[in-house]
């Protein structure tokens, strides 16, 4: 299964917009069809690996010059064989509308939606060190449990945290990294010690 | 007495021994983009309207917008160290600014930073800057007096404890000396005093403070100080800032005047942040909610009942009018906010009328119940007779013979007009206002020339406190006009007179 990408600072309310519209309607079909999960997946790796690798077809499909007959065409060619019935006329529909160049909002906002209709959650964990597949496992089902929801895990190897772990969920994060607790003791500390000191000098000078 | 070095690092090996190992749990969002003191923010997606977040260098914010994407924050200092991606977290917590004893005397920013130099504000109380103002039941009818020692607002429209009474007019007719000399007056008093200045020219701040200062206000003096070149959203949070900290007074029971000068500063300050915020723009490009930033601001001098230790909070805000346009948007709001208001013209300070108060459409709504009785008995019907004088007077200038019943209502008008004269800096005292008001409005000027009212006046004061001091005395612990303190006074006048080389 593909990711969504991180959290880009170009921010487009009237895309996101889009995104949503198109993707309600799209996994309403592909729920019919009984294929949620491998439409969703089968327009993620639209996006990421043809149109990722691919910038110029990228830049054909957000061109509004380019008649929506050709765009059909160049996806025939393309995705014909590959592509299961329902993604494809999706495909279609979009460029018959000129919405091809929406669909990286619409691939994210339909992954999104996917996983909050199963429960899903993605969980960003950020290590100093690469975490081992046992490990790996382990942490998982302990995430799931906490959450009581099916997690996916996304990991990120940042030396910068020193050691420990942080968790992202959402917007929450649960920061356990040395780093981090390094940071708070030392705001702690310098709060209570600076009062600690007020408080003798004040005893003393009474 | 020292502090060694040794003590400190103990002090700080048992904060870390007992620092309490916790997951740090946070909310957190990403800068979308940043400038002109905002920042939206993508993620915060519980963050709640008015709570703070902190950016990476530990500058802070408020959520000011929560739109359905992002969340629009105003930032409260440098926003030029912020980064688009910077991650910014929410603390769960209202904006609170210290406050107590120790901000007395000190000169502040509207976040409680010292700006005078003189070290941190020693302090461990902390009050939220927004908070809901008293309600009914915890209120008391204004009917203390807050001398503000200048004798034309003192006799014609009082100030009470826990009243709000606006200063407006244009530039230059006076408004803040006005301020300035009601907190010079409340020396001895046990108010305290705060003096918000809002996107003012940091060189007028500094001649406030240091008017205050070499008159021994700064004693009891807070200035909140949030210049011109202060960003927008800072001169915004000043006034709620300042009034945190005078409330603090107010609920301990205590008395405090808070000077806002001026809010139509903190108006443009707020429709700028409303407008880069994109809330739709109203009447005079301001947002629709100016009006309540003004009301819920003003909502909070109150005088507190008996319960709740019945202090008080005092409030004399500041507006600036353009060209003597008081139905400006603004200057319309604050008057129909607040109890009353002083209005200074251009034409009348310039004439030499100083305070350059217009009588006519002056008014205090809480009048004579926030007056002793003394001052009630001298100054009774004098703010309307004056206002008729001025229209004698424009009259009379048109050069008809008049007869002599008109011919003395304009020489005791000029007389009053050139008693209520008063020099920046000198506020007087209740007892001595009394006893020259007392001396022109029961016509024993009328034989002084009127360019010599003035000298008389401090002749006949000054008599009265070499040889007669107990007529002062007995005044202001008596707070009445009794039959026998007026017979003092008149003979303590006809003396002067005889003695007065007019």
């Amino acid at each position: 299964m593909q990711e969504s990408p991180q959290i880009d600072t170009v921010f487009d309310d009237s895309e996101k917009h889009i995104g949503r519209v198109y993707a309600t309607a799209l996994l309403k079909v592909a729920g019919k069809a009984n294929a949620v999960d491998s439409t969703v997946d089968e327009i993620q790796s639209v996006v990421n690996d043809v149109l990722g690798n691919s910038p110029q077809l990228e830049m054909v499909f957000k061109n509004p010059r380019i008649d929506a007959s050709a765009k059909l065409n160049i996806l025939d060619r393309l995705f014909g064989d590959k592509l299961s019935g329902v993604s494809l006329k999706f495909l279609k529909v979009l460029a018959s509308r000129q919405r091809l160049g929406s669909l990286s909002s619409i691939a994210k906002a339909a992954s999104q939606m996917r996983d909050e209709a199963v429960g899903r959650l993605q969980v960003k964990v950020t290590t100093a060190q690469a975490i081992e597949p046992g490990q790996m496992e382990r942490l998982r089902q302990h995430l799931a449990t906490v959450f009581s929801a099916d997690v996916r895990v996304r990991t990120t190897v940042d030396p910068a945290i020193l050691g420990g772990m942080v968790v992202r969920v959402g917007d929450t994060v649960y920061d356990a990294s040395v780093d981090g607790r390094l940071r708070a003791m030392q705001r702690q500390t310098k709060t209570n010690a600076e009062a600690s000191v007020r408080r003798r000098l004040a005893e003393l000078s009474l | 007495m020292k502090f060694n070095s040794d003590e400190i690092a103990s002090v700080i090996a048992a904060e870390i021994e007992n620092f309490g190992d916790q997951i740090d749990v946070r909310e957190v969002g990403t800068v979308l983009e940043v400038g002109d003191g905002i920042a939206r923010v993508y993620g915060l997606s519980s963050v709640m309207s008015g709570e703070m977040v902190e950016f990476p260098n530990g500058i802070t914010g408020l959520a000011f917008n929560l739109e359905e994407n992002s969340v629009g924050i105003i930032i409260l200092g440098d926003y030029l160290k912020i980064q688009e991606g910077d991650e910014v977290r929410s603390l769960g917590k209202l904006l609170s600014v210290p406050v107590g004893e120790a901000v007395v005397g000190r000169v502040l920013d509207p976040l409680g930073n010292p700006l005078d130099g003189k070290g941190p504000v020693h302090t461990t109380e902390q009050r939220p800057v927004e908070v809901i103002a008293a309600g009914v039941a915890e209120r008391q009818p204004v009917k203390e007096p807050m001398q503000t020692g200048i004798k034309a607002i003192d006799a014609m429209t009082p100030v009470g404890r826990g009243q709000r009474e606006l200063i407006i007019g244009d530039r230059k007719t006076g408004k803040t000396a006005v301020a300035i000399d009601a907190i010079l007056n409340q020396k001895n008093t046990g108010v305290k005093c705060f003096y918000v200045a809002i996107g003012q020219k940091d060189s007028s701040v500094a001649l406030v403070i240091d008017a205050l200062e070499k008159h021994g206000a700064m004693d009891y003096t807070t200035v909140i100080v949030s210049g011109a070149s202060a960003p927008a959203p800072l001169q915004y949070l000043a006034p709620y800032a300042g009034t945190a900290m005078a409330e603090y007074f107010m609920f301990k029971g205590e008395h405090a005047l808070i000077v806002y000068d001026d809010l139509s500063k903190q108006a443009v300050a707020y429709r700028q942040l409303s407008l880069l915020m994109r809330r739709p723009p109203g009447r005079e490009a301001f947002p629709g909610d100016v009006f309540y930033c003004h009301s819920r601001l003003l909502e909070r001098s109150a005088k507190l009942s008996d319960d709740l230790g019945g202090g008080s909070l005092t409030s004399l805000p500041i507006i600036e009018t353009l060209e003597g346009e008081v139905s400006a948007y603004i200057p319309t709001n604050v008057i129909s906010i607040t109890d009353g208001q002083i209005y200074l013209q251009p034409d009348l300070f310039f004439a030499g009328i100083r305070p350059a108060m217009n009588v006519g459409i002056s008014v205090s709504r809480v009048g004579g119940n926030a007056q002793i009785k003394a001052m009630k008995k001298v100054a009774g019907g004098l703010r309307l007779d004056l206002a008729a004088f001025r229209e004698l007077e424009a009259f009379a200038q048109l050069g008809t013979e008049l007869d002599p019943a008109t011919q003395a209502k304009l020489d005791l008008g000029y007389r009053m007009v050139e008693l209520l004269k008063q020099q920046q800096y000198q506020p007087m005292d209740v007892a001595e206002q009394i006893v020259s008001l007392y001396a022109a409005t029961r016509g024993h000027l009328n034989e002084i020339p009127v360019d010599k009212v003035r000298a008389f006046e401090q002749a006949l004061l000054n008599q009265i406190k070499d040889r007669s001091p107990q007529i002062l005395e007995n005044i202001r612990t008596g707070k009445d006009l009794t039959p026998e303190i007026e017979e003092a006074i008149k003979t303590a006048i006809s003396n002067c007179k005889a003695g007065f080389k007019a």
